[in-house]
């Protein structure tokens, strides 16, 4: 009786088990088939969940130039403006949060909760001035007019994470330093920096998927400078699309930031919760 | 002693904050007081900033007046209610799901952990694209799904009644919200005590009564968390209602989209402010609640 018991639950267990792995990958599962699968099979009835004749065509087709949607521009242009974004948010939000994580000084409470209102409040706050701005100085359609802004919101996410990434470097290991003469500066370029490298590769590489996955901020500021978000909406807007290229280019969109999500997992699991935490 | 080490802490904080600060403060703080002037100015004015200053005392009311008297834009604050409501009832009652699973020891924990990961990295506008070929009318995989299993005899066009489209992009957005609301109630229930379940199991009492006594008193606050979180987020979503219910009929967008069309496809600059303000207040309303929530459970 007890045995059966616990091997019912086993059972409900592996049975939610699956279904949670079916929720999950159910749309990538779409997307992926859609993108390698050909026309025939896109539309025969009833439908065939396994690809039967699997072709990639359709991720080398869209590649080429004389492709109306210039994707191959757009992930370049992406891994431009979010690896720019990256830096200048990391060096930014690494000087702000070690003050914030170790000094005293008045207002702290104060500056931690602004930094919050960046969760809170809607992007077109700021990013309908910014536009006329960016208008008025000629920058539409440049790098700077993306890694400028995205840097304003992404600097606090990243200021409050790497502020508890700081904050569990025991201050001990610093005020040795101290003793031995370093200046507050050197202390933390020599000491704290080393040991918070793990910690900074992982707020870069946050910055950098929350750069990659920004639509709202390209669609207004730029045209010509597509980047792979802004393509996927091109195919969007276009009437006669092609089913599968759209789905290969989400592929190509998808990968990069899944990629790097799975192999750093551990540390965006941290910065969710606890950047979220501080909300 | 102390308080000259005081000092020297405080000016060597506001070197390490001034590059951050000066960012912030210029393209965020400084912009959303130019929008807050342009709230109160003609619908179309803006198209350079000096034009706004020179135009300050011509300021009045007339955008916020009108946009009550917006259907589009009443449409879709009542869009936002429903899509809130959906986001947070399912998002929730997934998550929470997914979380006590979680908290379960079995095989292949480790695996769904890193896969529930995975919505959090998809692009939006990527997930909002990949829902449309769910939904598509002809050859989406939600059409083929329901119809082989008996749900559907023909396959439907889902996004032709507003209200069966907003839930579907509810649907859609829930999927990615589910890596943080689970990851979060899941680490409350990782600080429920162990031994209260032990004695409950000892006391005989299966798992809903286990669920309702020891679990959900104990994870409530961080329950209440995160459906704050979640009500601001569905306030701030753009690219999933984008891809999906773009070129909808009037009145089966969002706020936040109804904003961005003022202002960039119309070029309504003035009108735009005005109604990202009052997105704002709607935000801080919620904000305020919050906050009263949970003094008001911390003085008990």
């Amino acid at each position: 009786m007890r045995i059966s018991k616990s091997k019912l639950n086993k059972i409900i267990i592996y049975v939610a088990a699956i279904a949670v792995a079916l929720i999950i990958m159910f749309p990538l599962y779409t997307l992926f088939m859609m993108s390698v699968i050909s026309r025939v099979q896109l539309f025969s009835k009833p439908f065939n969940w396994i690809p039967v004749t699997a072709t990639f065509k359709n991720y080398i087709e869209i590649l080429k130039p004389e492709h109306p949607v210039p994707v191959f521009q757009g992930i370049i242009n992406s891994f431009i403006v979010a690896i720019w974004t990256a830096m200048l948010s990391l060096l930014l939000s690494s000087l702000a949060a070690y003050a914030l994580a170790r000094l005293r000084f008045p207002y702290k409470a104060h500056i931690l909760t602004s930094l919050l209102s960046f969760y809170m409040l809607p992007a077109m706050l700021f990013l309908i001035p910014i536009f006329i701005i960016m208008k008025y100085l000629n920058l539409l359609d440049t790098y700077l007019s993306l890694v400028l802004p995205y840097s304003v919101w992404i600097t606090p996410f990243a200021t409050l994470i790497l502020k508890a990434f700081f904050e569990s470097i025991p201050s001990t290991v610093e005020e040795a330093a101290w003793i031995d003469g370093c200046s507050k500066l050197s202390a933390l370029r020599r000491v704290i920096v080393p040991l918070a490298i793990p910690g900074l590769v992982a707020t870069f590489i946050y910055a950098f998927i929350l750069s990659w996955n920004e639509f709202l901020t390209p669609l207004i500021m730029t045209n010509r400078t597509i980047l792979i978000t802004t393509a996927l909406g091109r195919y969007r807007s276009t009437y006669d699309i092609e089913i599968g290229q759209m789905a290969a280019a989400g592929v190509y969109s998808i990968l990069p930031v899944v990629i790097l999500t799975i192999i750093f997992q551990r540390y965006i699991i941290k910065g969710i919760v606890e950047g979220a935490i501080k909300g | 002693m102390k308080s000259g080490n005081r000092y020297s802490d405080t000016k060597l904080a506001l070197l390490l904050m001034m590059p951050a600060a000066s960012l912030v403060i210029g393209l965020y703080f400084l912009p959303t007081l130019i929008t807050f002037l342009m709230s109160f100015q003609k619908r179309d004015i803006g198209e350079n900033l000096f034009e706004v200053i020179m135009n300050i005392p011509n300021s009045n009311l007339d955008n916020y007046i009108r946009s009550f008297r917006d259907p589009d834009w009443i449409a879709s604050f009542n869009q936002t209610l429903l899509l809130i409501l959906i986001v947070t009832g399912l998002g929730i009652i997934i998550s929470l799901g997914i979380a006590i699973l979680l908290s379960q020891e079995f095989k292949g924990r480790g695996l769904i952990r890193a896969l529930i990961l995975i919505p959090w990295a998809v692009p939006p506008i990527v997930n909002g694209t990949t829902w449309t070929l769910i939904y598509h009318p002809q050859v989406g995989t939600l059409n083929a799904l329901l119809n082989q299993i008996g749900i559907i005899d023909r396959y439907i066009i889902w996004f032709i009644d507003p209200l069966l489209a907003i839930f579907a992009a509810g649907l859609a957005i829930t999927w990615r919200f589910i890596p943080f609301m689970t990851l979060f109630i899941l680490a409350g229930l990782q600080t429920v005590q162990k031994e209260l379940y032990e004695s409950a199991m000892v006391d005989g009492a299966n798992f809903f009564r286990r669920f309702v006594h020891i679990t959900f008193p104990a994870i409530r606050p961080v329950l209440l968390t995160v459906i704050f979180m979640q009500i601001i987020w569905t306030t701030k979503v753009f690219d999933e209602i984008w891809a999906l219910i773009k070129g909808g009929a009037a009145g089966t967008t969002v706020m936040n989209l109804w904003i961005y069309r003022q202002a960039f496809e119309f070029l309504r600059y003035g009108y735009g402010s005005a109604l990202a303000y009052l997105l704002a207040l709607f935000t801080s309303v919620i904000v305020v609640a919050y906050y009263y929530l949970v003094s008001k459970k911390s003085e008990r």
